[in-house]
C-alpha cells in the first residue's frame, strides 16, 4: 500500500496520529481510514461475534468493520467509523472488541465454535437452568457483548441545539446535490445545503470523470466556492441530516470540533432542527457486496471505496488488487487502478457478457466472465482468491461490487415504502414521501453522472415551481452517461463438503456477523417476514444499520422463501440515518442547566444567611436558616417556629401565584371560577377562595384581594400557579369570551413576604410610610395599596397562614432582597427571624391549613371541611358535579387531626388508618395521613389526614399502620386546628 | 413611624453587560413594562385614545408601534398590548395612566419587575439566537419592529427586533439567571467556533 498520488489531500503538511499506541503520519484531507491504509495498516478491528479479523471495507458512513475508539479518559468515544473520522494532529485512535491484542485476540475462540453460535443460539441456549440467567448468563453475555467500551464517565463536552429555516434544503452534495444547489442558489431562494463529509462533492471527488469539461472534483470545488459566495445559501459541511420528521422538519447533526479535537468554550456538536418548505434528497447510493465464502477478510473492500482511496486520497489499498463485480461499475475500479499503475491481478465478472470498458490498459490482469469466488485465504490480510473455475489469483486486496443501493432512508421516515426497480436491482424512493421532498440523483436510482446532474437540476426546478419562485435557473451541468448495467448476483453457493462445510460462511452483515446461513436458518425456524428475520439474526442492526447488507440479506431471504424481492419488502427505515449522541439531543440542557431555576427575590440574601434551599417546582426556596451551633434541621425549624410565634418571623412567599384580574366583569368572572362569592367582597378586603375542577373535586385554594370595583389580585398555591392561570385563561377565552375581564400573571413582579407573629404589627408599622395598621384601621382580611420605606410602592394584606397576627407585604421584585434584609435588621429588637418553608409548613399544620398534600385531586371541598364554601346562591365551575352521590357521600374521608397516644412517637405521612381488631389489609383501610410535623408549640408530633367519617369520630383512637416500615402506633382523632382554634391570635 | 430608609433596587442580573467578540449582551434596567388591556370591542376607541395621547396606535399582533418619545407598543395578543418605555422609578402603571389621561375601559398592570430585559447587539446575534430560538429570524420574515412571544431553553421570552443585528429579549425575572446562562453558553460557543479552522 502506498500513496500513488496527491489526490485531494494536502501532502505538504504532516499530521501525526496514533493507532493502538503506534505512531503514524497522515495529511490534511485524510480520514483515519485513508491514513491507516496509506501506512499499510490493513487489520483494524475484530468482528462482533466471531472476533474475526477485519479491515476497512468502505470509504464512508456505511462502514461496518473499521469501528475504532477515539480519544482518552472521559472523552473516549467508541465505535467511531474510521472512514469518516477526519485526521488531525495528535489524534489518538485504538481498535476495539478484542482481549489480548488486535492480532492475537483470545476471543477468536468463538470462531472455532462457529457451528454452535448460529443465529438464535442465545435464545435457545440460555433458557435453563432458570437461576443461571441473572447470576451467570447475563453477566457473561454482557461482558462479551458490544463493540467499543464507554468511558463510564460523564461526557465532559458541550453540545448545542438550534433551529434553521430554508425555502429549500438540499441533503447531500454529490453530483445531483451540487447541481440542485447551484440552480437553487442562483435562483435567489433561501437554501441550506448539508453535507456529512468534510469535503463537498461526494463521488465527484472519487471518480476520474468530467463535468462541463473539467475534472469532476475541480467542478465540485468551483461549484462549492460559488455557493459559499452566495448570501442566500448556507453551506454546511460535517453535517448529517439524520431524520425527516413531520411538517418539513429535519434533524441534522453538525460536528464542530470532531476534526480538531476538544476545544474549550466550544460546542462539540450541534443538533439542528431544520424547517424547510421544500427539500431535495440527494444522498447518493451505497455500494453493496456479494455473499461468497470467507468474504470478510481484511483487504476485501467495496470497489467504489477502492476508487475513493485511489482518486481522492491518493492511496492504493493493495499492491495486487482483484476486482469482483456483477455490474459495469466494478470495471471502472480496474481501469482507474491500472491508470494509476497499480497491478490489477484479475477482473471477475459474474456475468458472462463482454466487458463494458476498453480493457487494453489492464495489462496482465486475468479477465474472467461468468465466474464466482468460492474461497479466499489470509488470516490477517487477504492473500488470494479462488474462483469456481479452480483458478487461484494472488491478491492482497479484492474490490467487490454487488451493485448500488440508493440511499432511500430519509424518504421513508414518514413511513414511505420504497419500490423495487428491476433494471438497477435496487429499491428507490416511492409512496408517501416526507411533505415537500423531492429525490435526485443516485438516491433516486439515477446511477450515471450525466443523469444525476440533470436530476438534481430538475428537482430544484420542481421545488422552485412549487414555491412559486419563478427565477431562471439555466441549464444543468453536462457530463456523459457512463455504463451502469447490472445482473444481480447475491450470493455464491457453498462448495465446501463434510466438516469444513460447518465452518464455511458467507457474510451478509459484517457488523453483526450475520451470514447467509443465518438468514436461511431463520426461514427454517419459521421467521420468514423480513422484520422477524432482522430480529432473529440481528441483520441490519447496530451503528451501520445494515447499509451494505440489508438488500443483500432480503434478497437471500426472498430466495429462501420463494418470494420476489419486492414482495419480501424492506424493514422500516427510522431515524437516525447515522448515529447521533444522546448528548447532542440534550444540547445545553444538562446538569444545572437541565431546566431553568427560579430564584425568589430574596434568594441572594438567604444565601448570604446560609439558608438551605429546597426545590419547589422550578423554584428554589429557603427551607430553613440554620444558626451556628444548631446541629439538626429540626433544631433550626423548631427555633424558627418558636421565635415566630413569640416574636416575629419573615418568610419569602413570592412563589405563591399572583394573578391580576381586571375588567368590568372581574367580579362576575371570579364568582364563576371560585366556589365561593367574590362579587360581594368590599374594596380593601381579602377573602379566602376555593376553586373546583369541572368534575367537582377541589382544584386549588388561595385568596382574592379587591383593590377597586374592577381590580382583584388573586393568589394560588405555588404548585398550581401555572395551572390555575391556564385554567382561568381557558375560562376567559373559551367559556366566556364576551366577558370584559383580563388576566395578567404578576407572580414575578411582586416580591411578597409573610410577616407573622405577635410583633408583626410593630414591624410593619416601622415599614409603612403613612398607612394606619392598627387593628381598627387595618383589621384581619384587610388589604391596601400603599408605600413603604420612603416611597417604595407596596401592597399590604392582613392575612395569616401561620395562625398568628400576620401580614403579607408585597413590593416590586427589584426591592425584594433589600426589603428582606431591612426587615430582619429593623426588627432585630422585636426578635425578627427569617423562617423557611419547613417552619411555614409546621405552622400551617398546627393551624390545620390544607396544601398540596391535602389537595391531591381526589378530595372535595367537603373532605377538607370547606363544604359550606361552595355557594348555593350562584353557579360556578364544578358546582353541579360536586353534588354527585360519590362526592357528597356522608362516609367520605374527612380531614381531621391526629396526635399520638404515646407522645414520644414520631408520626409519618403516608401511614394508613385501620380500626382496632382488623387486619392491616387494603379492605380495612379507613384513610391516610397526609402531613405530619413536630409541633414545638405542643411538644409532640401532630398530623393531618383523611379518615372515613372522621369529623364524627373525635376522640376515638385508631391504629396508624406503616407496613412499609413495619411500624404501627395508636393515634387520637382530633380537630385539625391544633393551635388557637378560635383564631384569637390572628385577629388580635 | 416610618423608617424612611430607602431600599436599594436590584436589577435581575445585577446590570449584566458582557461582550462576546462583536456581540454585546446588556441588561436594560430602567425599562418599564405595562400591560394595557381592554375589551375587544373597544379596540378602535383605545387605539384612537393612544394615538392622540402618545402618538402611537395599537399595533397588530406580532407588530409594534413606536411613539415620538420612543414608547413602544407590542402587539402580543387580541385584547392586551404591552407598553415599553423608559421609567426609572416604580408604579409605571400609574405613570402611564397619568400620561394617557383618559383611561376608562383600559386596564393597566405594571409588569416591570416581572421581566428582565436584555439587549443583544452585534453581527453574531443571529448565530447566537438560532441556537436558542425556534422562530425564523430571517430579516424577510421577522422584520425590524416585529415582536413575538416564544420560548427559549424552556423559558418564556418576548422578543422585539430593533435593528438588523439588534434584539431586545424579555424573560421572567425569577429565571433570568438561567436564561442569561443559556445566552452566555450560546454566545461563548459561537464566538469560539468562529475561531476554529
Amino acid at each position: 500500500m502506498k500513496r500513488v498520488s496527491d489526490g485531494l489531500v494536502d501532502r505538504s503538511r504532516d499530521l501525526n496520529f496514533s493507532f493502538d499506541g503506534k505512531q503514524f503520519a497522515g495529511h490534511p484531507g485524510d480520514t483515519l481510514a485513508s491514513a491507516l491504509l496509506a501506512n499499510g495498516q490493513t487489520l483494524v478491528g475484530r468482528s462482533f461475534k466471531y472476533h474475526r479479523p477485519r479491515g476497512i471495507f468502505s470509504a464512508g458512513v456505511e462502514e461496518p468493520n473499521a469501528l475504532v475508539e477515539i480519544g482518552r479518559g472521559a472523552r473516549l468515544d467508541p465505535n467511531v467509523r474510521a472512514t469518516v473520522q477526519e485526521l488531525y494532529d495528535g489524534l489518538s485512535a485504538g481498535s476495539q472488541n478484542w482481549r489480548g491484542s488486535l492480532r492475537h485476540d483470545l476471543m477468536a475462540v468463538n470462531d472455532l465454535a462457529a457451528p454452535l453460535l448460529a443465529a438464535g443460539f442465545y435464545y435457545k441456549t440460555f433458557m435453563w437452568p432458570k437461576a443461571f440467567w441473572e447470576k451467570l448468563y447475563e453477566p457473561l453475555i454482557r461482558h462479551s457483548a458490544g463493540l467499543g467500551k464507554l468511558s463510564m464517565q460523564p461526557d465532559p463536552d458541550a453540545y448545542d441545539t438550534g433551529y434553521l429555516f430554508a425555502d429549500l434544503l438540499i441533503i447531500g452534495t454529490g453530483p445531483a446535490g451540487l447541481a440542485a444547489a447551484l440552480a437553487a442558489g442562483r435562483s435567489g431562494a433561501r437554501v441550506i445545503v448539508c453535507e456529512e463529509d468534510f469535503l463537498m462533492g461526494g463521488r465527484l471527488n472519487s471518480e476520474q470523470q468530467h463535468v462541463d469539461g473539467v475534472a469532476s472534483s475541480t467542478w465540485a470545488a468551483n461549484t462549492v466556492a460559488e455557493l459559499k459566495a452566495m448570501s442566500n445559501v448556507r453551506v454546511m459541511t460535517r453535517t448529517s441530516v439524520f431524520g425527516a420528521y413531520d411538517h418539513g422538519v429535519f434533524g441534522a447533526l453538525e460536528r464542530i470540533t470532531d476534526h480538531v479535537g476538544h476545544q474549550d468554550q466550544s460546542a462539540r456538536q450541534i443538533m439542528w432542527r431544520i424547517r424547510a418548505r421544500r427539500s431535495i434528497l440527494a444522498a447518493g447510493a451505497t455500494e453493496r457486496h456479494i455473499a461468497y465464502p470467507d468474504n470478510d477478510r481484511p483487504g476485501i473492500m467495496l470497489a467504489g471505496a477502492v476508487r475513493t482511496y485511489l482518486n481522492r486520497y491518493g492511496v492504493a489499498p493493495g499492491e495486487q488488487i482483484a476486482v469482483y463485480t456483477n455490474n459495469d461499475d466494478g470495471w471502472r475500479t480496474a481501469i482507474d487502478l491500472a491508470a494509476a499503475n497499480v497491478e490489477v491481478t484479475a477482473v471477475i465478472d459474474t456475468r458472462d457478457t463482454p466487458p463494458p470498458v476498453d480493457t487494453s490498459g489492464l495489462g496482465n490482469a486475468v479477465l474472467v466472465r461468468g465466474a464466482n469466488i468460492v474461497k479466499t485465504t489470509g488470516r490477517h490480510a487477504l492473500t488470494s482468491v479462488t474462483l469456481d473455475t479452480g483458478v487461484t489469483v494472488p491478491s492482497d486486496c479484492l474490490a467487490v461490487s454487488g451493485g448500488w443501493n440508493p440511499n432511500v432512508h430519509l424518504s421513508c421516515h414518514q413511513r414511505g415504502r420504497p419500490a423495487w426497480r428491476e433494471d438497477i436491482a435496487s429499491f428507490v424512493p416511492a409512496g408517501d414521501l416526507p411533505v415537500g421532498m423531492g429525490i435526485a440523483g443516485a438516491a433516486n436510482g439515477e446511477l450515471s453522472l450525466g443523469a444525476a446532474l440533470r436530476s438534481g437540476h430538475d428537482a430544484t426546478a420542481q421545488a422552485l415551481a412549487a414555491l412559486s419562485h419563478g427565477a431562471d435557473i439555466g441549464q444543468p451541468p453536462q457530463a456523459v452517461d457512463e455504463a451502469c448495467e447490472i445482473t444481480p448476483c447475491w450470493h455464491v453457493a457453498h462448495e465446501a463438503k463434510g466438516l469444513r462445510k460447518a465452518w464455511s460462511r458467507s457474510w451478509v452483515d459484517l457488523q453483526n456477523d450475520v451470514t447467509s446461513k443465518d438468514v436461511t436458518l431463520s426461514v427454517q425456524e419459521g421467521f420468514t417476514a423480513v422484520e422477524h428475520v432482522k430480529r432473529y439474526t440481528t441483520l441490519g442492526m447496530a451503528t451501520d444499520q445494515g447499509k451494505t447488507s440489508n438488500v443483500l440479506g432480503l434478497a437471500i431471504l426472498a430466495e429462501a422463501t420463494g418470494q420476489s424481492i419486492p414482495d419480501t419488502g424492506t424493514t422500516i427505515f427510522r431515524p437516525p440515518w447515522t448515529p447521533v449522541p444522546i448528548a447532542a439531543f440534550a444540547g445545553a440542557s444538562r446538569g444545572e442547566a437541565f431546566r431553568p431555576v427560579r430564584h425568589t427575590p430574596s434568594h441572594a440574601w438567604a444565601e448570604s444567611q446560609g439558608a438551605t434551599f429546597t426545590e419547589s417546582g422550578l423554584w428554589l426556596r429557603a427551607q430553613w436558616f440554620a444558626k451556628p451551633g444548631e446541629s439538626t434541621w429540626r433544631e433550626t425549624v423548631d427555633r424558627e417556629v418558636e421565635q415566630t410565634r413569640s416574636g416575629v418571623g419573615v418568610c419569602d412567599v413570592t412563589t405563591l401565584g399572583k394573578i391580576d384580574v381586571q375588567g368590568n366583569d372581574a367580579a362576575a368572572f371570579l364568582d364563576r371560577v371560585y366556589a365561593n362569592t367574590f362579587s360581594t367582597l368590599a374594596v380593601g378586603k381579602v377573602r379566602y377562595g376555593l376553586m373546583l375542577r369541572e368534575d367537582g373535586f377541589a382544584m386549588d385554594d388561595g385568596t382574592a384581594a379587591r383593590f377597586s370595583d374592577t381590580h382583584y389580585v388573586v393568589t394560588t398555591t405555588t404548585a398550581n400557579a401555572v395551572g390555575v392561570f391556564r385554567h382561568m385563561e381557558f375560562c376567559r377565552q373559551c367559556l366566556w369570551p364576551g366577558m370584559d375581564v383580563h388576566l395578567v400573571s404578576t407572580t414575578e413582579a411582586w416580591a411578597q413576604f409573610a410577616i407573622a407573629g405577635p410583633h408583626s404589627r410593630e414591624l410593619v408599622s416601622r415599614l409603612v410610610d403613612e398607612l394606619d395598621v392598627s387593628n381598627e384601621a387595618f383589621p384581619f382580611m384587610a388589604c391596601a395599596e400603599t408605600t413603604i420605606c420612603n416611597g417604595v410602592p407596596a401592597r399590604l394584606f392582613r392575612i395569616s397562614f401561620s395562625g398568628e397576627l400576620a401580614y403579607e407585604l408585597a413590593v416590586p421584585a427589584r426591592y425584594g432582597d433589600a426589603l428582606m434584609a431591612h426587615m430582619n435588621d429593623t426588627g432585630k429588637d422585636l426578635g425578627a427571624v427569617p423562617y423557611g418553608l419547613e417552619a411555614l409548613n409546621v405552622m400551617r399544620i398546627e393551624k390545620g391549613h390544607a396544601t398540596g398534600n391535602e389537595l391531591n385531586g381526589q378530595t372535595t371541598a367537603g373532605d377538607i371541611g370547606l363544604g359550606r364554601m361552595v355557594s348555593q346562591k350562584k353557579d360556578c365551575i364544578g358546582n353541579v358535579l360536586s353534588h354527585r352521590d360519590g362526592l357528597a357521600a356522608a362516609d367520605r374521608p374527612r380531614l381531621v387531626g391526629f396526635r399520638p397516644v404515646d407522645k414520644s412517637v414520631q408520626l409519618r405521612a403516608g401511614v394508613h388508618f385501620v380500626s382496632h381488631g382488623k387486619d392491616v389489609i387494603t379492605e380495612n383501610d379507613e384513610g391516610w395521613m397526609t402531613s405530619v410535623a413536630y409541633s414545638p408549640s405542643l411538644g409532640h408530633f401532630i398530623g393531618l389526614g383523611y379518615l372515613q367519617n372522621g369529623a364524627d369520630r373525635m376522640g376515638d383512637l385508631v391504629r396508624a399502620c406503616d407496613p412499609l416500615r413495619g411500624e404501627e402506633y395508636e393515634v387520637e382523632i382530633c380537630s385539625p386546628h391544633f393551635l388557637d382554634p378560635e383564631g384569637d391570635r390572628l385577629r388580635a | 413611624m416610618p423608617d424612611h430608609t430607602d431600599l436599594q433596587a436590584r436589577p435581575a442580573l445585577y446590570g449584566l453587560k458582557k461582550q462576546y467578540g462583536s456581540l454585546l449582551v446588556e441588561e436594560i434596567t430602567e425599562t418599564a413594562l405595562v400591560t394595557l388591556a381592554h375589551a375587544r370591542e373597544n379596540r378602535d376607541a383605545v387605539s384612537a385614545t393612544l394615538s392622540s395621547a402618545i402618538g402611537a396606535a395599537l399595533p397588530d399582533i406580532g407588530h409594534s408601534s413606536v411613539a415620538d418619545d420612543g414608547l413602544t407598543l407590542l402587539g402580543l395578543q387580541q385584547d392586551q398590548t404591552w407598553c415599553v418605555f423608559t421609567h426609572p422609578g416604580g408604579s409605571a402603571d400609574r405613570a402611564l395612566a397619568a400620561r394617557l389621561g383618559e383611561t376608562s375601559g383600559l386596564y393597566l398592570t405594571d409588569q416591570s419587575d416581572g421581566w428582565c430585559v436584555l439587549s443583544l447587539t452585534g453581527d453574531s446575534v443571529l448565530a447566537v439566537l438560532e441556537r436558542l430560538c425556534s422562530l425564523d429570524l430571517h430579516e424577510g420574515e421577522f422584520k425590524v419592529g416585529h415582536v413575538a412571544r416564544t420560548a427559549m431553553e424552556h423559558t418564556s421570552v418576548i422578543m422585539l427586533r430593533l435593528g438588523h443585528s439588534h434584539f431586545q429579549l424579555m424573560s421572567p425575572r425569577s429565571s433570568a439567571g438561567s436564561f442569561a446562562h443559556a445566552i452566555d453558553n450560546a454566545a461563548t460557543h459561537v464566538h469560539k467556533e468562529r475561531l476554529i479552522e
